[in-house]
């Protein structure tokens, strides 16, 4: 088995990174797909507190480049998911606590026995960055549609393409219909104008995202809410599948009862 | 390891010896860093590392002496984390700490070390024998001790009690909710749907191989 490893990258900080690998890495699981989630910022952990499975940490990351143990017994398996693992971060070491070269083995070791490995980035462009995109085959860019954000997506863009990383992907977080439809907030076109990649997904807004990530249950796991529909339909799409972005124009009042009692 | 290793803390500098060197060449080392340290030790104190030798006292006699003949009277000279006890000196031998242990302030008393203050997400805090922590431990903080571990404050982060592999050691604290509780080589976790807030101390300990908590009768 020779999986894909991606990266889950933007720049700025706080736009949804861990969010969006934890729901992805789920989503792609639902899908009966063998994934390992890497939680790559050292010393600031969060993927396994946002999947809730911050008390089964026994042995890192760090644990593992260093010898301390073999790798399967650093990776944490999914309580809800059999098919999906997680392979956390230290919290008391630093980002030079690993090289990149030890990175790179450490996906190609993963790749072999799982269909995705998503590394999950740090915020910055430092050590952390190059380490999280050592060894990957695909850049997923995590943007808002924040003039700061999209800079930073740029930014990043260039960095992964001089690596060797070309054709990153962009996923648009937290876009919110009413605003785009004010035109008080950046719509998709503009992003893409900027930043010319191809658009994976759009997530839109959504305070469900608070409560699944602060019970530590990823939103997928809730079809019914638009941003878990959202990310489902990303996975399918990196899955190979040919899903349209679901419409962000403000719907009707219409649409929306019908939406709601399920007709649509 | 360098034949002197020195550590700052909020307290003073532990000063660490590798006792693999000739006691010789360690007089020699602590000299010269003496001499290159200048002024540097000026009101500040000083710990001398026992480590896990059982040494004669008079070899420490003398790196006292050494250290007196360059340091002003005010310098405290210390010696901290005597060993006494054979089985919790593992920790020490084998799984000696990699982690730079965060201690605010720090006291020593014997073999139990008291820290004051909260121990937040990513920090350490290792000791061969007892600790005693004045404050909270927060999620994604890690408390490990050769011996028993007692929080006066809420314990939410890691704690490893009998690190060494000491199967009497226990687990106090005003409220016990940590994410992950180890004692000697026994691992349990809370369960999940654990959420009550009532404010009582309880304690932690192993009985018939299994990691028990209970409640404090006063």
């Amino acid at each position: 088995m020779e999986g894909k490893a991606i990266v889950i990258t933007s720049g700025k900080g706080g736009v949804g990174k861990t969010t969006t690998t934890a729901n992805l890495g789920t989503a792609l699981a639902m899908l009966d797909k063998k994934v390992c989630l890497i939680d790559a910022d050292i010393g600031l952990r969060n993927l396994d507190v946002v999947l809730g499975l911050e008390n089964r940490i026994v042995y890192d990351l760090i644990d593992v480049v260093e010898g301390n143990c073999r790798l399967e017994q650093a990776m944490i398996k999914d309580k809800r998911n059999p098919n999906l693992f997680l392979l956390p971060a230290a919290q008391t070491r630093d980002k030079d606590a690993v090289s990149e070269e030890q990175m790179k083995n450490l996906i190609n070791e993963l790749k072999e026995k799982m269909d995705y490995v998503l590394v999950d980035s740090p915020a910055g462009i430092e050590q952390g960055f190059r380490n999280a995109i050592a060894g990957v085959d695909l850049g997923l860019i995590v943007a808002t549609p924040e003039v700061s954000s999209v800079r930073d997506a740029d930014r990043i863009i260039g960095l992964l393409e001089a690596e060797g990383l070309n054709d990153p992907q962009l996923l648009i977080n937290r876009l919110r219909r009413d605003m785009v439809g004010r035109g008080d907030m950046m719509n998709i076109d503009d992003i893409v104008e900027i930043l010319a990649v191809e658009v994976l997904g759009v997530i839109p807004e959504d305070e469900n995202i608070v409560i699944s990530t602060n019970k530590g249950e990823p939103i997928v796991l809730k079809d019914k809410t638009y941003s878990g529909k959202a990310f489902n339909n990303i996975a399918k799409r990196i899955e190979g599948q040919d899903i349209p972005l679901m419409t962000i124009e403000k719907e009707s009042l219409f649409n929306k009862v019908k939406r709601i009692v399920g007709l649509s | 390891m360098q034949i002197i290793n020195t550590k700052m803390t909020a307290k003073g500098v532990i000063i660490d010896f590798d006792w693999k060197y000739d006691f010789d060449v360690i007089k020699d080392s602590l000299k010269s860093h003496f001499e290159e340290a200048g002024s540097f030790y000026e009101g500040t104190d000083l710990f001398f590392k026992v480590g896990q030798n059982e040494l004669e006292l008079n070899y420490f006699k003398e790196l006292f002496e050494i250290a007196e003949n360059f340091l002003s009277s005010e310098t405290g000279i210390y010696l901290v984390g005597q060993e006494d006890n054979k089985e919790s000196s593992d920790i020490s031998k084998e799984n000696r700490p990699k982690k730079e242990a965060i201690i605010e302030e720090v006291s020593f008393k014997g073999d139990t070390v008291l820290v004051k203050g909260t121990i937040r997400s990513g920090q350490a805090v290792e000791h061969p024998h007892n600790l005693v922590i004045m404050g909270d431990v927060n999620p994604g903080a890690e408390v490990k001790a050769g011996g028993d571990i007692i929080v006066f404050g809420r314990l939410m982060g890691l704690v490893h009690a009998g690190a060494g592999g000491k199967k009497e050691a226990q687990v106090a604290a005003l409220r016990l909710a940590p994410t992950q509780i180890r004692i000697a080589n026994k691992i349990s976790r809370p369960p999940e749907d654990n959420d009550d807030q009532i404010f009582s101390p309880e304690k932690a300990f192993i009985k018939e191989e299994r990691i028990i908590v209970e409640k404090i009768d006063f």
